[in-house]
């Protein structure tokens, strides 16, 4: 009983630390982000945009779009990239050995025929069966890459051995992106003088319930869905708190695979995407960055909190479970790959704040979640607590979440502003009230069963269920 | 003794306990006062929105009207200064200055100076906040509010980029004297972004600036920067001065260089610099690979001999276009597909 009781004060302390650091870490993230928020409205109205449209300064960019049975959207979703508003633009469509008629779809739409199309395989990816162009010069810009299936990854690399520009733009073929998406992107890359800018990322949102014309969202909504509306919620605090205030210290890790502008040589440098693991986001920013900090160049991470990207998020809890798990296990598998980057000096920010913080407060969150959760229950058990002090505690908590999901709100609303009605707004406030008591304890969950497949070695995506876009209510 | 310390842990359990409480209730109140500051702005948002663009209409007509009518010096102008609210009256100016050219756009800026407006601008350049002085800068391009050159010459070398693109254009377009001076005053790097906006700047004007000059800027960016605006501006100068940049330590300079001579249809400098491929780097090469097709009679041993050579798949892509270009004889076609299929 002793040793029990010993157990539960040294818990106690290193409860008390982990969610003071954790409470604290999220204070200053917040600021921050209200900080470089108000930076960059300033930032953005300086120059003009629609200048380095034609520009011949401007760099050529490519959009690389991996795509696997995607016959149901794929016409409207090359439409809607042919939309795109820049001038030295290239469109590499990777179909990755789909199993339905995605590439007869393509060919059939944009009277495409097989080109030879030298290149090389720089990055390693599986064998490409061919090169596809329009016969209509006005689609000159449009590449399509059939190859054999390798996943995700795999078809990123084969883009980025095909493409034949500076930058690229990685992208999911079934998010939703924004016309002016790489206009925005490309501003730090040509703004910076001093550092390379090696990558940039965006802010992604939850398209669902949104109405969609032309391949554009023209009228956002609040998902009707809770599970959707707890993840649009999710979305706005992950982007415009975490990521900014990580972009602001200069220690961000993951920009998300939805939408981001990478710098080319840096990546076949870097080897491309790692095909081996389910968050090959993640791994490749990390890569990147131990590359150029163990090669001592001067380099930068971007972030633009303008919203560029409108994904479909999963309405269902099994396809969100198995979403999470996915994430979870990526997260873990950078963690391990890059291990010697803990607390490494050498790696600056990234070493020393942005990995432990992954480490501490996103891979074992959950697990401290969990065994603090069994933890109180035998206590509760064995009558060693004092109910005031917890609950008063978990007030503090509840109040805690709730207190920066409304600050999440606030900076959306002082922004962006995508959510324009008064309803709107009610809704993700009150979403927030609720997050904490439904939506955390399954994320908790999700976690654990994380940690455990990776442990058990899965490393499947699992089966993704997507609406689509089309079948929703579209104008066209 | 035991008593006591129990006591004083029963204490500070306490402490604790009400501190955290008072916490809670602190952070209640916040989300509380969060929750009702948002919903009452949003609701005042969307009233504030339709107030401002029903001012910024009701200006925009009463302008177009003073600028319609040939009384304006009496009536309209005394009507638009006896409203108070000139800040929204200086914003329709500034709108319908963008949105006019021509003779509207000469009304436009007399009536702008008759009113006094360009009190605002000197405001904004007054301002210690940097962004605010660009916007003053923006504006001052668009009333072209000469007496604004002091301001922005403050600027041209600022550690705020944007501030310093938009000093650095306001300074062309404004000044009527060596516009162009402060090019060799930049000690700062010259980046892509400021390069696009002068360029953009200078696109406009009828009378070109001779670039040749900012050749002999230290900075290598605004040497780049004169390259281009030489090559788009087919400026074309002495062969025995810019023949130096062929050996400029700088890949950048060139590469922008081996541009120029293409564009300027100056094939003794780029074969000069085409025929020391090998000791050249991937960049520069591709450079000159690209630009083979833009010139006449370049010899088709020499860009067999660098294929052969070459290892860099994209260089190699761009002299099999070149010699595709230059020789449409199917023997080469042969070679040229069959070398680069080993690549691929």
């Amino acid at each position: 009983m002793e040793y029990f009781a010993d157990i539960a004060s040294f818990w106690k302390i290193a409860v008390a630390i982990y969610a003071g650091t954790a409470c604290l870490s999220y204070l200053i993230f917040a600021l921050m982000a209200g900080v470089a928020l108000q930076q960059h409205e300033r930032v953005s109205e300086t120059g003009n945009l629609n200048g380095v449209l034609s520009s011949t300064f401007a760099p050529k960019v490519t959009v690389i779009a991996p795509a696997f049975n995607e016959s149901m959207s794929i016409v409207e979703n090359i439409r809607g990239l042919l939309t795109l508003k820049y001038n030295k633009l290239e469109i590499v469509i990777v179909n990755d050995g789909s199993k339905d008629d995605t590439l007869q779809k393509a060919i059939r739409e944009f009277n495409l025929e097989k080109v030879y199309y030298p290149f090389d395989y720089e990055i390693d990816c599986k064998p490409i069966r061919g090169i596809y162009k329009s016969r209509n010069k006005a689609l000159e810009k449009l590449i399509v890459v059939d190859k054999e299936n390798g996943g995700k990854a795999d078809a990123l690399n084969a883009g980025v051995n095909v493409c034949r520009s500076d930058l690229f733009m990685a992208m999911d073929v079934d998010s939703l992106i924004d016309r002016e998406a790489v206009l925005k992107l490309i501003r730090p890359f040509l703004k910076e003088t001093s550092k390379k800018v090696i990558a940039v990322g965006a802010v992604v949102r939850v398209a669902n319930s949104c109405r969609i014309a032309g391949g554009n969202v023209s009228k956002v909504h609040v998902p009707r869905n809770l599970w959707a509306r707890f993840q649009a919620l999710e979305y706005i605090r992950a982007f415009l708190i975490g990521r900014m205030a990580w972009k602001k210290i200069d220690g961000l890790l993951l920009i998300s695979g939805a939408i981001g502008m990478f710098d080319i040589p840096t990546v076949k440098k870097c080897g491309g995407y790692l095909k081996s693991t389910v968050g090959e986001d993640m791994e490749l920013l990390v890569r990147m960055r131990r590359y150029m900090c163990e090669k001592k160049r001067p380099y930068i991470v971007d972030f633009v909190p303008d919203p560029l990207c409108w994904t479909e998020v999963p309405e269902s809890l099994k396809t969100l479970g198995r979403q999470r798990n996915r994430w979870m296990r990526g997260t873990m598998d950078t963690l391990r790959l890059h291990k010697r980057m803990f607390l490494n000096p050498k790696y600056k920010a990234v070493g020393t704040l942005g990995y432990p913080y992954w480490m501490f407060f996103e891979w074992l969150a959950p697990i401290f979640e969990f065994t603090g959760i069994i933890f109180f229950i035998a206590l509760a058990f064995t009558g060693q607590i004092q109910w005031n002090y917890a609950l008063i505690l978990l007030a503090f908590v509840y109040m805690f979440a709730v207190t920066i999901s409304s600050w999440a709100i606030l900076l959306e609303a002082f922004t962006f502003h995508k959510y324009d009605k008064p309803s709107h707004i009610g809704s993700l406030l009150f979403t927030a009230l609720i997050e904490p008591l439904i939506y955390h304890p399954l994320t908790v969950w999700w976690g654990i069963r994380g940690n455990i497949d990776y442990l058990r070695g899965v490393s499947s995506w699992g089966a993704q269920e997507r609406k689509g876009f089309s079948k929703k209510k579209t104008i066209k | 003794m035991e008593d006591l310390s129990s006591n004083i842990i029963q204490e500070s359990t306490s402490t604790i306990i009400s501190y955290v409480g008072l916490s809670a209730m602190a952070l209640t109140v916040i989300i509380i006062s969060v929750t009702l500051f948002l919903l009452i702005r949003q609701y005042f948002f969307r009233k504030r929105a339709a107030k401002h663009l029903r001012k910024n209409q009701k200006y925009n007509d009463l302008l177009i009207d003073c600028l319609l009518s040939d009384d304006k010096e009496v009536s309209t102008i005394c009507r638009l200064k006896g409203k108070s609210e000139k800040k929204y009256l200086f914003d329709s100016v500034i709108f319908l200055m963008h949105n006019f050219s021509g003779e509207f756009s000469d009304k436009i800026k007399d009536l702008f100076y008759n009113l006094g407006l360009e009190k605002y601008i000197i405001k904004k350049l007054k301002s210690k906040k940097w962004w605010i002085v660009a916007q003053g800068l923006r504006d001052a391009r668009t009333m072209e509010f000469h007496e604004a050159v002091p301001y922005a010459e403050k600027y041209i070398d600022d550690t705020h980029l944007e501030l310093r693109v938009e000093a650095q254009i306001s300074v062309m377009a404004l000044k009527t004297r060596d516009p162009f001076e402060f090019l060799s005053q930049l000690h700062r790097p010259f980046s892509l972004w400021a390069r696009i906006h002068l360029y953009q700047e200078i696109a406009k004007w009828e009378q070109k600036p001779d670039a040749a000059e900012w050749l002999k800027v230290d900075n290598p960016g605004v040497v780049s920067f004169a390259l281009r605006v030489m090559g788009n501006l087919k400026q074309a100068t002495n062969n025995r001065e810019i023949s130096q940049l062929i050996t400029d330590p700088l890949a950048a300079i060139r590469s922008e260089a081996v541009y120029y001579f293409a564009l300027t249809n100056n094939r003794e400098l780029w074969l000069k610099s085409a025929m020391k491929y090998k000791a050249e780097e991937p960049e520069v090469r591709q450079r000159i690979g690209q630009t083979a097709n833009m010139l006449s009679d370049i010899p088709l041993s020499m860009l067999i001999q660098w294929f052969n050579w070459e290892k860099s798949t994209p260089v190699k892509i761009e002299l099999a276009k070149a010699m595709r270009n230059h020789d449409h004889s199917k023997d080469l076609q042969n070679i040229e597909l069959a070398a680069l299929e080993t690549v691929a």
